[in-house]
C-alpha cells in the first residue's frame, strides 16, 4: 500500500509514515486520514496542504479583522490544518527554507532541493547525554 | 443574539476549562494534541464571548438613542398616542439587563492572547515535536495591571490644590513560557514578558476645570532560545552570525550551543495580542543561519 504523501512539520519536514487511504480532490495525491479533511460544500476530501492554501487565500481576500471569521474558519484556525496553510505562506514569503529529514524525490514531491535543505543522515548521531536545557542559561539574563 | 451562543459554548466547557478561565494561571506539561484539545473549546468560546459583548454594547447604545428620541416623541405625541410612553419605557428598561449580561460575560472572558497567540504557537511548535513529546507551558493571562505584578509606583504630587499630579506605575507580566524538545534534538524555550507603564495625570485645564487622563504603554519582550546539539549542528561563532547584530546572544556548553534572539514590540493597547509570526520569525532566523555538523566538518 502506498504511503501518505504529506510532509509533516514546520521548521523540519519529514515524511508521514502512515498508509494512504484516499486521494485529495484537488492535487490527486494519496494521503492518510490524518492529513485529509472535508471542506464545507464539498463531499470529497482535500489534503491539508490544498485546504490550507485555499483557506489562507480566502482569509486574505476577506477583511482581516478577527470578527469576520466564520464558524468553519474558527474550527480550521484552531486545528492542526491551519499550520499547513500558514507554512505554505511562510515558505513562499522567502524568509525560510525548511530542513528535510529524508531524500528528495524529484517526481512526486511539491518540494524540490531549491525549497528545502536536506539534513545529512551522517550528522544524526544519537546523543543521550546531551546537556539538558538549563533555564538559567538564558544568556539575556547574564 | 450572539450572547446565547456564547452562554451555550461556556456551558459546554469542562469544569477544568472553566476554572482556567476563572484564574487564567496554570502550568501545563502535556503533548501538543492534549494542549490543543484543552484550549480549542476555550478559544472558540472566547471569540464568541467577545462578539456577544460587542453586540450587547451596540444594543445598549441603540436603546439609549431610541430612549432619548422616545422622550422627545412623548412630549410631542403622548396626548394623541398614549402607547408611546410604555414603549419608550420598555426600551429604556432593556438597557439594564443588557448591561448586566455584558458585565457577566466580561467576568468569564479571557485575554485574546490565548486564542490568537497561545493556540497557534502550540499548534506550530507541535508540528516539530514527536507525537508523545510533552510541552512545558506556563501561562498567566490573569491580568496585566494586578497589584501583585506592580514593580514600581512613583507619585509626583506638588501638594494640595497644586497641579499637575502624576502617578507612574510599572508592572511586570511574564505571561508566557514554553519549553520543549524538537524532532532534531534541539531544546526550545520561548518566553514573553510584558512591561506595562501607566501614567495617570490630573491637571487643571485653561478653563480652570480639574481633569484626569490615563495612558498605558505595553512593551512585549519576546525571547526565543534554541539549544542546538554540537553533534547535529556546526558550532557557530559570533563572526558567522554577524547579520544578527547585537540581538543574538550565544552561549557554548559541552554538548550544545545556545542561541538566544530577542525582539521588543511596543504598543499603546493593553489588550493587544502578540502575533505568533514574531516568534516564528525569530526561530526561523536561527534555523536559517545554522549548518548541519557534517557540512561544516566540525
Amino acid at each position: 500500500m502506498e504511503n501518505c504523501n504529506m510532509k509533516r512539520g514546520f521548521f523540519f519536514l519529514r515524511d508521514c509514515d502512515h498508509p494512504a487511504h484516499q486521494s485529495c480532490a484537488s492535487c490527486g495525491k494519496a494521503f492518510c486520514n490524518e492529513h485529509l479533511r472535508i471542506k464545507p460544500g464539498a463531499s470529497a476530501p482535500f489534503c491539508l496542504d490544498c485546504l490550507g492554501k485555499t483557506m489562507q487565500q480566502t482569509n486574505q481576500n476577506k477583511d482581516k479583522k478577527v470578527s469576520t471569521r466564520d464558524d468553519y474558519y474558527d474550527d480550521y484556525y484552531y486545528d492542526t490544518a491551519w499550520c499547513y496553510g500558514y507554512r505554505s505562506n511562510y515558505y513562499t514569503s522567502g524568509s525560510y527554507k525548511p530542513w528535510y529529514f529524508g531524500t528528495v524525490d524529484a517526481d512526486g514531491s511539491e518540494f524540490n532541493d531549491q525549497d528545502i535543505r536536506v539534513f545529512e543522515p551522517s550528522a544524526e548521531i544519537e546523543d543521550p547525554d546531551a546537556e539538558a536545557f538549563d533555564p538559567d542559561a538564558n544568556v539575556f539574563d547574564s | 443574539m450572539k450572547f446565547l451562543g456564547a452562554i451555550s459554548k461556556y456551558q459546554k466547557l469542562s469544569p477544568e476549562q472553566r476554572s482556567f478561565i476563572g484564574n487564567a494561571q496554570r502550568k501545563f506539561c502535556s503533548t501538543p494534541a492534549e494542549l490543543l484539545e484543552f484550549f480549542k473549546p476555550m478559544a472558540v468560546y472566547d471569540k464568541s464571548c467577545d462578539e456577544a459583548r460587542a453586540q450587547l454594547l451596540n444594543f445598549v447604545i441603540l436603546c439609549g438613542v431610541l430612549s432619548f428620541l422616545g422622550l422627545i416623541a412623548i412630549g410631542v405625541l403622548s396626548e394623541d398616542m398614549p402607547m408611546v410612553i410604555p414603549i419608550v419605557g420598555i426600551i429604556f428598561l432593556m438597557i439594564f439587563p443588557a448591561l448586566i449580561l455584558r458585565w457577566r460575560l466580561g467576568r468569564v472572558d479571557i485575554h485574546n492572547n490565548l486564542r490568537e497567540f497561545v493556540v497557534p504557537m502550540v499548534n506550530l511548535i507541535g508540528q516539530d515535536t514527536a507525537a508523545e513529546q510533552k510541552i512545558n507551558l506556563e501561562l498567566d493571562l490573569s491580568g496585566k495591571k494586578l497589584e501583585g505584578k506592580l514593580r514600581t509606583r512613583t507619585k509626583d504630587d506638588p501638594g494640595w490644590l497644586a497641579y499637575p499630579k502624576t502617578t507612574t506605575s510599572i508592572y511586570d507580566d511574564p505571561w508566557f513560557r514554553m519549553t520543549t524538545d524538537l524532532v532534531d534534538g534541539s531544546k526550545l524555550m520561548l518566553t514573553i514578558d510584558d512591561q506595562i507603564t501607566t501614567i495617570d495625570r490630573t491637571y487643571k485645564s485653561i478653563s480652570g476645570k480639574i481633569k484626569s487622563k490615563s495612558k498605558a504603554k505595553v512593551k512585549h519582550m519576546i525571547r526565543a532560545s534554541l539549544a542546538l546539539k554540537h553533534k547535529k549542528y556546526a558550532i557557530a561563532s559570533q563572526n558567522d552570525l554577524q547579520s544578527f547584530g547585537h540581538e543574538l546572544k550565544l552561549k557554548d556548553g559541552a554538548n550544545r550551543q545556545v542561541f538566544c534572539l530577542k525582539q521588543t514590540v511596543k504598543t499603546d493597547d493593553i489588550d493587544a495580542f502578540v502575533d505568533p509570526q514574531l516568534c516564528v520569525a525569530l526561530l526561523g532566523r536561527i534555523f536559517m543561519n545554522v549548518q548541519p555538523a557534517g557540512q561544516k566538518g566540525s
